[in-house]
């Protein structure tokens, strides 16, 4: 397995904390290799419980384009009409 | 991880976008995965997501999905691998953000588009000439 060496600054307390737990004979990349592994569990778990349709039925209710919102007049999905619409709008900058 | 092209993102944040019933649906299929969107795509939404609404939607969807930017350590080499990368396929007219996204997918394998771009699947190949991973299939 390779691996990278990672810097972490650590501001005086911090440091202070570090040393203490470093005397009780605790390893500190230890500490940060378990600490990644925590968050990045908590981060797959909550992941894994996201109801996609719930989440974007409440994005769209809580901030829905006002009725007087025109349609886009390009498909976005087209590639000529986006550059051509990207195109339009940096021209009207100038 | 699932890099996030323009396409499913503004169809996303846009509940009258063509393809904003696909891109629900593709979604939840990807919903365990890790999201992740670099600079040049969210440049790209934000001119065709334009009004206030919109791009707060585009916002929370991010922060909802915990979207991670792609941060590119060495951003000069990522630049002149993408110039090449667009010199390469210059017939094609190919993006800034077409190149990047191909580079990305060049430099780490755990990397899949979500695109709604067809040209990712005929056209762009990674910078070593291989297929580029995609994430759904349209």
């Amino acid at each position: 397995m390779t691996t990278r060496l990672v810097n972490v600054r650590l501001d005086r307390q911090r440091l202070e904390r570090a040393r203490r737990l470093r005397a009780k004979g605790i390893t500190l990349s230890d500490l940060v290799r378990d600490a990644i592994d925590q968050k990045y569990h908590l981060l797959v778990e909550s992941s894994n419980n996201r109801d996609v349709e719930a989440i974007m039925n409440e994005i769209y209710r809580e901030h829905p384009d006002p009725a007087e919102t025109r349609p886009r007049d390009y498909d976005v999905h087209n590639r000529g009409q986006a550059r051509t619409a990207i195109l339009r709008k940096l021209r009207k900058k100038r | 991880m699932v890099l996030i092209d323009t396409t499913p993102l503004v169809a996303l944040c846009d509940p009258q976008d063509s393809l904003n019933k696909t891109a629900r649906r593709h979604l939840k299929l990807l919903a365990k995965s890790q999201f992740a969107i670099c600079e040049p795509v969210l440049t790209e939404v934000c001119f065709h997501l334009s009004t206030p609404p919109q791009r707060i939607r585009l916002q929370r969807t991010l922060e909802a999905f915990n979207v991670s930017p792609v941060l590119a350590g060495d951003a000069h080499s990522l630049w002149n691998e993408v110039f090449e990368w667009l010199n390469k396929y210059r017939d094609h007219q190919p993006d800034w953000s077409d190149g990047y996204l191909a580079v990305l997918c060049g430099r780490d394998r755990e990397f899949k588009v979500w695109t709604y771009d067809a040209e990712f699947r005929t056209v762009w190949r990674k910078p070593n000439g291989s297929a580029i991973p995609l994430a759904v299939k349209l």
